[in-house]
């Protein structure tokens, strides 16, 4: 980095998406672990509403309980998607200013160099948000708009893995408007999908995180009601055989260079009967809660020492493998499933954007990244990217039309 | 007073690398720097200490200066044979921190200071004449309830005017009153240990302003402002961002050092 000038990093969270609020958090943890000797940070904080806001006030977490009050204090922004516009547009300001704007079409700008994504779920890790800072060609820290809408759907991103190797279960996707047609038709197109046609099933919404929707049908009336409850949320459910014993296994992998997994963990609090069966662990681990909020809070084993080293190298390696194969950017995590009856190993999700950016594995990885240095590696990789796409030929002009 | 048991948590094993001693504020324990003790371990052998009157530590007999706890955590370097040490001090750690950095040169290698203590605050006039008439009250009290056998001093005035530590101090109250107004001012210029000062640009307890002046004062040392941080800019994930300055601070000199000491 050029020394001196601080680099403006804008940090890009909230948005309409029900994990509004996880992404708050997410936020809120990174801008005080970035280095404020190399960055400038201006929180940009996309309110449910949609409207992007900038301030001082969003460093502060007060500002989101009291939004009526906090809002007053903030400045209205905006993206335009033109490439070179080099920073957010301030919105509104006084009478004259916008009288001037009228006139000049001139607008004030807050400089940008590297757009730092900290969202959850839809328009913001699903390659919406993606698609707009492409247009206006910034940098920017997350996987590109392909690699995140593939992400966002389970059912196309496990088709792709399974394709290239990957072990994934079997699922068929059921449509609400096929369901309301004809409820009897996609039922039994589920049950006589090969790998579905015993019960019990899993159902989850096929774009949705946080495991919310999901369900577990161990008849035809509770796939109905499964299938009606995923309605509500998504307009796509995906259906898999039920794992009645297994854990889950998460790994994070970051395009540095060289791109890098991380130390595996395995989620504790998210399933309720965690089962290591005796045959795959020896002993065990130790338990350990961490201080932080957000995804870093969850009660999880990182790296348990007591896991067969087989299971963690499958895997790392089937999780690099999924991260080139999907074209992935910046840090995401990788969930994959233990079934504990025959030892399988499932790729279930990607999580483009994971909470808490991962930090809570990668400081325990080996080499280490304290939670300042991976971002500074997002940093970077983000602004290399930008920079290969600068450096394509694009000739642009009029000769087929004549 | 070196019987004052010490409670303290060791960690990491980086065998001969210079351990780091961590010394937490008033009225907290170690379990403040425990985070951040645990960054730091993954490089350096690290000491997290419960100050004496803290956490798990044992409470002075009298009332102890800056000088007298730095004296007792000399005895805890030799009981656990530490001949140099790196050290960190947040707010009153911090004035021990330096008092240690005066009294055995020595034995220091660098110095931490997160929101620390030691200066007295610069005040406006409004303020220093309040305070000023706090004080002389304070004494008038003390003569009334001597000379009628009252207790204004204690039901009427503490509750009032004594500050939240003063307040909370129970039987540190005599360490808190001698410690709190002391000014090193003189001598911070004479530590020679290089020293990384972090700061919270919104701290209230130990304003921004102070920590300019000691960097100013204290001859090898350089100034991390955090905006948007308080008095404990070290807490949760904001450990991350302590360690990532102070690692490569303590590092600085140490290839140096090394070559020479394998040639
Ligand atoms: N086929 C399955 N059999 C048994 N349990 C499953 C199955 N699929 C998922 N689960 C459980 O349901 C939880 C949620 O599933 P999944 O991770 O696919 O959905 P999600 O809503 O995207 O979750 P998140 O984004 O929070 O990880 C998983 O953590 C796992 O415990």
């Amino acid at each position: 980095m050029a020394a001196g000038k601080k680099r403006d990093i804008a940090v890009l969270y909230g948005g309409r998406s029900v994990e509004h609020e996880i992404s708050v958090i997410t936020a809120l943890q990174l801008m005080k672990a970035l280095d404020p000797v190399k960055y400038n940070v201006i929180p940009v904080y996309i309110a449910p509403s949609g409207r992007w806001y900038t301030g001082n006030s969003l460093f502060e977490k007060n500002c989101y309980r009291n939004w009526a009050s906090c809002q007053h204090t903030l400045t209205a922004v905006s993206l335009q998607p033109w490439p070179g516009i080099g920073g957010l547009k301030v919105e509104g300001g006084s009478l004259l200013k916008r009288f001037s704007t009228l006139l000049t079409g001139r607008f004030d700008t807050i400089p940008v160099d590297v757009f730092l994504l900290a969202f959850h779920g839809e328009y913001g890790e699903d390659g919406c948000i993606q698609g707009l800072l492409e247009m206006a060609e910034f940098p920017y820290t997350s996987c590109d708009v392909t690699s995140s809408a593939i992400a966002m759907n389970k059912y196309l991103c496990k088709s792709i893995l399974r394709d290239h190797g990957i072990k994934v279960l079997p699922s068929k996707v059921a449509r609400k408007f096929d369901a309301i047609h004809n409820l009897k038709s996609v039922t039994d197109s589920i049950l006589q999908t090969p790998g579905l046609e015993r019960f019990p099933l899993f159902i989850k919404p096929n774009h949705l995180g946080s495991s919310i929707g999901i369900a577990k049908a161990e008849d035809i009336e509770s796939l109905h009601a499964a299938l009606a409850k995923v309605f509500l949320y998504d307009t796509e459910a995906i259906v898999e055989p039920c794992l009645e014993s297994m854990f889950e296994i998460n790994v994070s992998v970051i395009s540095s260079d060289p791109t890098r997994a991380s130390v595996v963990e395995i989620p504790v609090a998210t399933s309720g009967a965690l089962s290591y069966e005796d045959k795959y662990m020896r002993g065990g681990g130790k338990k350990k809660g961490a201080r932080s909020q957000g995804m870093a809070s969850l009660v999880r084993e990182i790296d348990p020492a007591a896991l067969d080293s087989t299971i963690k190298e499958q895997v790392t390696s089937s999780a690099l493998k999924a991260f080139e194969v999907l074209g992935c950017c910046g840090v995401v995590r990788f969930d994959f499933m233990h079934d504990n009856t025959d030892g399988s190993i499932y790729f279930n999700e990607l999580n483009p954007q994971p909470g808490s950016l991962s930090f809570y594995l990668w400081v325990k990885s080996n080499p280490r990244f304290l939670y300042t240095e991976e971002l500074d590696v997002l940093i970077e990789s983000a602004l290399k990217r930008r920079s290969q796409l600068a450096s394509r030929e694009r000739e642009l002009g009029f000769m087929a039309l004549k | 007073m070196s019987s004052t048991r010490i409670n303290s948590v060791i960690l990491g094993e980086c065998g001969n690398r210079t351990p780091i001693i961590l010394l937490h504020g008033w009225a907290r324990s170690l379990s403040d720097l425990l985070p951040l003790g645990e960054l730091l371990s993954a490089d350096y052998p690290v000491h997290v200490l419960d100050l004496p009157g803290f956490g798990d530590s044992g409470m002075p007999q009298e009332s102890w200066d800056t000088i007298q706890y730095a004296r007792r955590i000399l005895q805890y370097l030799d009981d656990n044979g530490l001949a140099k040490v790196n050290l960190l001090g947040h707010s009153f750690g911090g004035r021990v921190t330096l008092r240690l950095a005066r009294l055995a040169p020595e034995r220091i290698e660098k110095i931490i200071l997160i929101g620390s203590h030691g200066l007295s605050p610069k005040r406006s006039f409004y303020q220093a004449l309040r305070i000023w008439a706090i004080r002389r009250g304070a004494v008038i009290l003390k003569w009334i309830d001597a000379f009628f056998k009252t207790t204004l001093f204690k039901n009427w005035f503490t509750p009032r005017y004594g500050s939240q530590d003063y307040l909370a101090a129970g039987a540190l109250k005599g360490t808190l009153v001698k410690t709190v107004t002391e000014d090193q001012s003189a001598e911070l210029p004479k530590i020679t240990a290089p020293a990384l000062l972090i700061w919270g640009t919104e701290d209230l307890a130990a304003p921004l302003e102070m920590g300019r002046r000691m960097a100013h004062l204290i001859p090898r040392a350089r100034l991390l402002e955090l905006p948007h941080q308080g008095h404990d800019p070290f807490l949760d994930v904001n450990a991350h961002l302590c360690a990532y300055h102070i690692l490569p601070f303590l590092a600085e000199g140490q290839d140096v050092k090394e070559a020479v000491g394998n040639g």
